[in-house]
């Protein structure tokens, strides 16, 4: 049954066992976001993370193709039932040190639904996500996906 | 140059923001970050650029040549300075001219007759360096890692930058000169980076000069 076909509760501890299930475990999160939400992102690399992006953005009405912000920072999408700003702080040093936060301002609007990785590596306070999603490796394709509630 | 040119440096903690006009008339400002505040590039580099035409007497219509900076240097500084300078060219009907960062310092410095070594911070225990003596060779240093960083300097040189401001103390202590902290030396003048850009070829986009190779590994190499 799809998570959106009855009250959720959080949080969620799920495995996945193909990139195709975390796609999909991630379309169906989208139904639980509203505007303003910001949801941060945790696993290490190559953990499914961008993966698990694209599918909340399909399940938010995203058509583009939706890609790692490594070397951007951030993507935008706003084609969807809600704007989507995706951020990856990877390039970055812990609390963005040294570089100016204001080039994020615009991703936090009230209107967006703002999907960080590498969430640490924000200016100190900037955040304060009302989801947290943590993915880690089960060996081969298998993820264990954790999705809390903060607010 | 025979139009009105806008250069723009967003590459270090400072913003450099300069017009040139087409009779030579030209003026530089500013934004020097207090000690542990953060850049403002992305605040103050169109509110000088604003204030610097309109001190001019003229104004963003004129605008026909933008030249800026790209790298390496600030990761998002050198982002937000290609953005801005991108849109001020869109609407000026040109493409936007790029100049390195560290060949646009060595510029600074043209006049001396000492050698000159540009250091810029990148961080993570890194500085980014070229010299005039072999100014095609430009790399990042890992100053952290090795006690004598320094020794392939060109004996004598002058360094500037601010990873030289950084690391005064040990450069000087190294037999290197380096002017004091205020000097107009260590800073990237956007009249420079006028100046430098003219050598930009004409039908290639600005973009990002990374000296560093990227962490991040894609998944297809990484064997998961």
């Amino acid at each position: 049954m799809p998570l959106y076909a009855r009250a959720v509760e959080f949080p969620i501890d799920i495995q996945t066992r193909s990139a195709q299930e975390t796609e999909a475990l991630g379309s169906e999160l989208a139904q639980c976001f509203a505007g303003g939400n910001r949801v941060v992102l945790e696993g290490d690399l190559g953990s499914g993370k961008t993966v698990l992006v694209r599918g909340i953005c399909r399940g938010l009405g995203v058509t583009a193709e939706v890609t790692s912000p490594t070397f951007t920072l951030a993507q935008r999408y706003e084609n969807g039932r809600l704007p989507v700003s995706h951020l990856d702080l990877y390039r970055l040093e812990a609390g963005m040190a040294g570089e100016d936060p204001g080039v994020l301002e615009g991703e936090f609007s009230a209107e967006r639904v703002t999907l960080i990785e590498w969430p640490e590596r924000a200016p100190i306070g900037s955040l304060q996500p009302d989801y947290r999603v943590s993915i880690s490796h089960l060996g081969g394709d298998n993820r264990r996906v954790v999705v809390e509630c903060l607010s | 140059m025979s139009v009105l040119s806008v250069g723009i440096d967003t590459s270090t903690a400072e913003t450099g923001v300069g017009v040139v006009l087409p009779d030579g008339r030209s003026l530089e400002r500013f934004d020097l970050p207090q000690p542990g505040s953060r850049p403002a590039h992305s605040s103050a580099t169109l509110r000088m650029l604003k204030k610097i035409l309109a001190d001019m007497g003229t104004g963003f219509d004129e605008i026909g040549r933008v030249a800026v900076t790209v790298g390496p240097g600030s990761f998002t500084g050198i982002r937000i300075g290609l953005a801005t300078a991108n849109g001020l060219a869109l609407a000026a009907g040109v493409k936007a001219q790029g100049a390195s960062s560290l060949l646009t310092l060595l510029r600074g410095a043209a006049d001396l007759s000492q050698p000159a070594v540009a250091l810029i911070d990148a961080r993570r225990g890194e500085l980014f360096v070229a010299t005039n003596t072999a100014p095609h060779d430009r790399f990042a240093l890992p100053v952290a890692e090795q006690a004598d960083w320094w020794r392939d300097f060109p004996a004598g040189a002058i360094c500037i930058g601010d990873g030289a401001v950084q690391n005064a103390e040990v450069l000087r202590e190294a037999g290197f000169t380096v002017p004091m902290a205020s000097d107009a030396l260590h800073r990237i003048s956007p009249i420079n980076v006028c100046l430098e850009a003219t050598g930009w070829p004409e039908d290639v986009d600005v973009a990002p000069e990374y000296l560093r190779s990227p962490d991040a590994i894609p998944t297809a190499e990484r064997g998961l």
